[in-house]
């Protein structure tokens, strides 16, 4: 009788041992964390420089099937190390504290399995970093895309405390078995232990692309809430991410023809728009955090000159044709200290935005 | 999903239960080196359509996916000795036209449209060896060898990492593999029984993968001719990304006639 009960023993940790088809996310849940091979933690600053870059999982500018009307899906060994290296090149160039990431891969069959959160980390200044997935399964039944983790990072010179993977809304204008299989976006917040500080917190977004229901908007509205929490507990935040949604006062709300494929329906036929790629009814949804917070670009900067703020073109042989990457803080950027890495044209379908940021005293 | 896990805590607990009690012997040969009778068919949801060619020798095939994976197996009894069997089984697989098949766009594709897979074919050719246990069922040992040819060129990213798929596509991309395995079945009554195996896969020669593969199961048969099976497969596995467990429910239909 006793062996049988080991033998039941043994069998409930099996049980528990099995990894689901896909991973389902609570409310909140801790991400995973990260350390750097070799760690080397800098003195307080009086001021740190901030990056947010979404990095397109090391992909560079390849004809990617699912966002850019090319034919590839698996990427090869070298394709991805040479995307990470020329990503690590431009961060590198400009050495920042802390990087949003977006479109980060740790596990994923496209990107041969390399765990990228961990080799930027050994590749960069960076020293630790936490990692909250948005696209977690065994297998996506689709396309040969095979196993994913994709999903968000902060990598920071500085330790990770306290950090959290904050589930957003998920998308509601697909059916059941689209939805099981598909994204779970996120916001990763943490707290930055940058010495002489207690309440430094990193929040870090990737919202909706694709949704053409009010997704994008419950989402960004569910981050201005976290921010707002952050802001009313006498905690200080930057902020950073690729937010799918473009500035109040862009000139430019369509993009369907721009973006369509050759294989694409005709658009604007019967009010049918491209996915991701009509911005008019949404264009109020980022006023509230304009409003509350101050963007590394204020709109009024940005509506001087927009061509010099875009951060994305889904044509990989294109010019950035609009702003979807965005910096936030609820203190203050220094002045002038904005940068939209336009140059670095060969790292990714969109540019980094960086910014010094004041650390309060 | 507490009734899940209880369900499939359920069959592992019986087995375990019933494994030391016997009545008779297994009269399903599958799994074992025994041949079906001259002129009959077996088959099942997840077993393969067999026929006994004559005494000493047995055909089969996966009838479901033939058309898309051409699939011939052939068993011969060699040796018949103090109730010790032995025989030997090989099998043929043209796996190409169904991995073209799901190497597609959208829904269903499980491996990238990108990749062209080649004319390419398997044998796997196995050793079997059952015995009759003095505490009742019979054991069957087993080795088998399998070895593809004209899958030189297939890349190494159309890979399906899943379980059960993985280990059984790996020789297409290793060029061969190895498997130990035994095999334990028991009636314990004229219609209960059990039927436990276990499995090594020797997927690569450097032994970075290799699988472990248990089933159990309970099996159930209201008449000769029909068996209802219900328990569970585990598999303790490597992958391109790491090693993982897995354990499913199984539930299998067989007849014979």
């Amino acid at each position: 009788m006793k062996t049988q009960f080991k033998m039941l023993f043994i069998c409930g940790i099996l049980l528990v041992g099995c990894d689901p088809l896909v991973t389902i996310f609570e409310d909140i849940e801790n991400p995973i964390n990260y350390t750097a091979k070799t760690v080397t933690v800098p003195a307080t600053a009086d001021t740190i420089t901030v990056m947010t870059w979404n990095i397109r999982f090391g992909a560079a500018r390849l004809p990617w099937f699912g966002d850019s009307c090319g034919d590839r899906v698996m990427l090869t060994e070298a394709e991805v190390l040479d995307g990470l290296e020329k990503l690590s090149v431009r961060i590198n160039a400009i050495n920042p504290d802390i990087i949003f990431l977006q479109e980060v891969d740790v596990e994923s069959k496209r990107t041969q399995y390399i765990d990228q959160v961990q080799w930027l980390l050994d590749h960069t200044d960076f020293n630790f970093g936490a990692y909250a997935s948005m696209w977690k399964a065994q297998v996506i039944p689709s396309d040969g895309l095979g196993r994913m983790d994709n999903g968000n990072a902060i990598l920071s010179k500085w330790p990770v405390a306290d950090a959290e993977r904050i589930q957003l809304p998920l998308r509601g204008d697909i059916d059941a078995l689209t939805k099981y299989f598909y994204l779970r976006r996120n916001v990763i917040k943490a707290r930055i232990e940058i010495p002489g500080t207690d309440n430094v917190y990193a929040v870090g977004i990737h919202s909706s692309a694709f949704a053409t229901d009010d997704t994008k908007q419950q989402q960004i509205n569910k981050y201005i809430e976290i921010l707002d929490n952050i802001n009313s507990s006498s905690g200080v935040f930057i902020s950073g991410g690729d937010l799918n949604a473009i500035p109040p006062t862009a000139t430019i709300h369509d993009y369907c023809i721009v973006d369509a494929c050759e294989d694409d329906e005709d658009f604007h036929v019967n009010d049918n728009h491209k996915e991701g790629s009509y911005f008019a009814s949404e264009i109020t949804w980022l006023q509230d955090l304009y409003d509350s917070y101050s963007p590394a670009i204020p709109d009024t900067v940005y509506s001087q000159n927009e061509t010099l703020y875009f951060t994305h073109t889904p044509d990989w042989n294109g010019n950035w044709d609009r702003k979807l990457d965005y910096l936030w803080t609820n203190t203050n950027w220094v002045p002038g200290s904005v940068i939209t890495l336009q140059e670095a044209v060969e790292a990714s379908d969109h540019v980094a935005v960086i910014a010094k940021w004041e650390v309060p005293q | 999903m507490r009734i899940f896990q209880f369900l499939l805590i359920l069959p592992i607990t019986f087995n375990i239960l019933i494994a030391a009690d016997n009545y008779q012997s297994a009269t399903w040969v599958d799994g074992s080196a025994s041949i079906i009778e001259k002129g009959q068919w077996e088959v099942g949801l997840f077993n393969p359509l067999s026929f006994g060619l004559t005494e000493m020798i047995q055909i089969s095939t996966h009838p479901i996916v033939f058309l898309q994976m051409p699939n011939v197996a052939v068993k011969k009894q060699w040796i018949t000795l103090n109730g010790h069997i032995l025989s030997s089984k090989h099998s043929l697989y043209y796996p190409t036209p169904l991995l073209n098949l799901i190497a597609k766009e959208g829904i269903g594709g499980f491996i990238s449209p990108e990749f062209e897979i080649p004319a390419m074919i398997s044998t796997i050719n196995e050793i079997i060896i059952s015995k009759p246990l003095n505490l009742g069922g019979i054991l069957s040992l087993k080795l088998a060898i399998a070895f593809s040819m004209g899958s030189t060129d297939l890349d190494q990213r159309t890979s399906i990492d899943l379980p059960l798929v993985y280990q059984r596509l790996s020789v297409y991309h290793n060029d061969h593999y190895t498997k130990l395995g035994a095999d334990y079945k028991n009636n314990f009554s004229k219609k209960i029984g059990i039927a436990i195996d276990i499995d090594y896969f020797r997927l690569s020669n450097d032994n970075k993968h290799t699988a472990f593969e248990h089933k159990g199961l309970i099996t159930y048969s209201k008449k000769k001719s029909r068996q209802i099976l219900i328990g569970y497969k585990y598999i303790s596995a490597d992958y391109p990304f790491g090693s993982q467990q897995h354990l499913f429910p199984i539930i299998d239909l067989r007849w014979k006639w």
